[in-house]
């Protein structure tokens, strides 16, 4: 497998006004996403969005990835594992975050502890109909 | 060459010295994330054979450099206090050389809109370190003090991925070997004395939740310089400037994980007797863009009590 291919992007239009949430989702998260990733293949789009406000806050909070192939479809069936990282300092988080599958290429984390400021990675791992990875940059004030 | 004899208010001065290099080494903005130390507030002054002491350390997160270097002030509602006490001991071993042990205890305070506070610590990363003095400042015109430093930090302390408490308050060292490697010179003139330091440090691999990293290797360069009163009393400022290559994750670089960080120090001595003194400082990594880089920014103060034997 090649090495981990990190494309995360800051989409500027959900950088703003942290707190707005339009519900697009269906789970309390803004229509725009915070970061997108590419996954090592290059076969999955991950779309970030975050809860409750985005930018994410300092401590707990909610995650949502919506993954689509590359033709644009929603990917439901994947298993998915999760390891918040901070890269720079060395360490991960204290709390293994919760993944619950909500249908439509919508997995949603909760208790995602980013309690440091600084970049944190979503270093995600998907198995079950294909094998991949991909990063997502989190950065946290 | 005839070795002149220190007064004692430049003895005390070269155990600043030490307190103050200390703080750049070892200040830290979180347990999780120290830098290896060569360096302990217990250096023993030319005239010292032995000593113990306790060292009090406080500081805030008042903010944190991007990978950028941008500096951004912590956001309303969120904070950090981290507190750290240091039981310290030095012996002399050799003419030159001396040994020093530090134990340090780590709390750690994080409060954030979601979580509200959490307090938690415990015992951290213990440090063993040495240093031998080819030279000492003074004694040549020309020719400047020159000392190795050498020390190793062990895994005692709890890292993040066992914290148990809410908001990983409770985790107290960064779960691997350090060691580093060091080179100080310095040379007094009168009441002044200055110095100039250099350490490596490298921190050992480790793989945890799936994770395999090494951080980079980490350059710290101090330069400082202390004056002494005649009272024996004196003061010191310092800076230093740390560096540290990319980490390396899954045997890959990580890009743009690189840190940086300044910090400056003001230190004093206080000697009560002979053999007891106090030492204290102010420290800061000035909250300034271009001054950190994937770092956070404190402020603190320490307090360091020390008792000594000739």
């Amino acid at each position: 497998m090649r090495r981990a291919s990190i494309i995360a992007a800051m989409t500027l239009a959900a950088a703003c006004g942290g707190s707005s949430s339009d519900d697009a989702s269906g789970a309390g998260f803004p229509r725009d996403p915070y970061a997108v990733a590419t996954s090592d293949s290059g076969a999955l789009h991950i779309e970030v969005r975050t809860a409750p406000t985005q930018p994410p806050p300092r401590g707990t909070c909610t995650i949502e990835l919506f993954v689509t192939d590359t033709t644009g479809a929603a990917r439901d069936g994947l298993t998915i594992d999760v390891v918040p990282w901070m890269p720079a300092m060395g360490h991960g988080a204290s709390v293994k975050p919760t993944i619950t599958a909500r249908g439509n290429g919508r997995y949603v984390l909760t208790n995602v502890s980013l309690f440091m400021p600084g970049t944190w990675e979503l270093r995600t791992t998907f198995s079950g109909s294909l094998s991949d990875h991909a990063s997502a940059s989190i950065p946290i004030l | 060459m005839q070795v002149r004899r220190f007064r004692f208010s430049e003895a005390l001065a070269f155990a600043l010295v030490t307190a103050a290099l200390a703080c750049p080494t070892t200040a830290r903005a979180q347990a999780c994330c120290a830098g290896a130390g060569a360096l302990t507030p217990g250096r023993l002054a030319p005239h010292e054979d032995a000593l113990v002491g306790i060292q009090s350390r406080a500081s805030s997160v008042v903010g944190s450099f991007d990978d950028g270097g941008r500096y951004a002030a912590s956001p309303r509602g969120v904070g950090e206090l981290d507190f750290e006490q240091d039981l310290f001991g030095a012996l002399r071993v050799l003419r030159h050389g001396q040994v020093a042990l530090l134990v340090p205890f780590v709390e750690t305070r994080r409060r954030t809109p979601s979580d509200g506070a959490a307090f938690g610590g415990g015992i951290g990363d213990v440090n063993l370190s040495a240093r031998y003095d080819f030279f000492l400042a003074g004694v040549s015109r020309t020719l400047p003090g020159i000392a190795l430093l050498g020390g190793v930090t062990l895994p005692t302390g709890t890292p993040v991925e066992s914290a148990r408490r809410s908001l990983a308050v409770d985790a107290t060292g960064v779960g691997a070997f350090q060691g580093n490697f060091g080179v100080a010179l310095e040379q007094s003139f009168g009441a002044w004395l200055l110095n100039l330091t250099a350490l490596v440090a490298k921190r050992a691999g480790r793989n945890v939740q799936g994770v395999d990293e090494t951080l980079g290797t980490q350059l710290v360069t101090i330069a400082g310089v202390a004056h002494s009163f005649p009272n024996d009393a004196a003061l010191a400022a310092f800076a230093s400037y740390s560096i540290e290559g990319d980490a390396t994750i899954n045997g890959a670089d990580a890009a743009g994980s690189a840190r940086r960080i300044f910090l400056a120090s003001v230190s004093g001595v206080w000697p009560i007797t002979d053999h007891w003194r106090i030492q204290g400082s102010i420290f800061t990594n000035p909250p300034f863009s271009s001054f950190g880089r994937n770092m956070p920014a404190t402020s603190g103060l320490t307090y360091t009590l020390v008792r000594s034997w000739m």
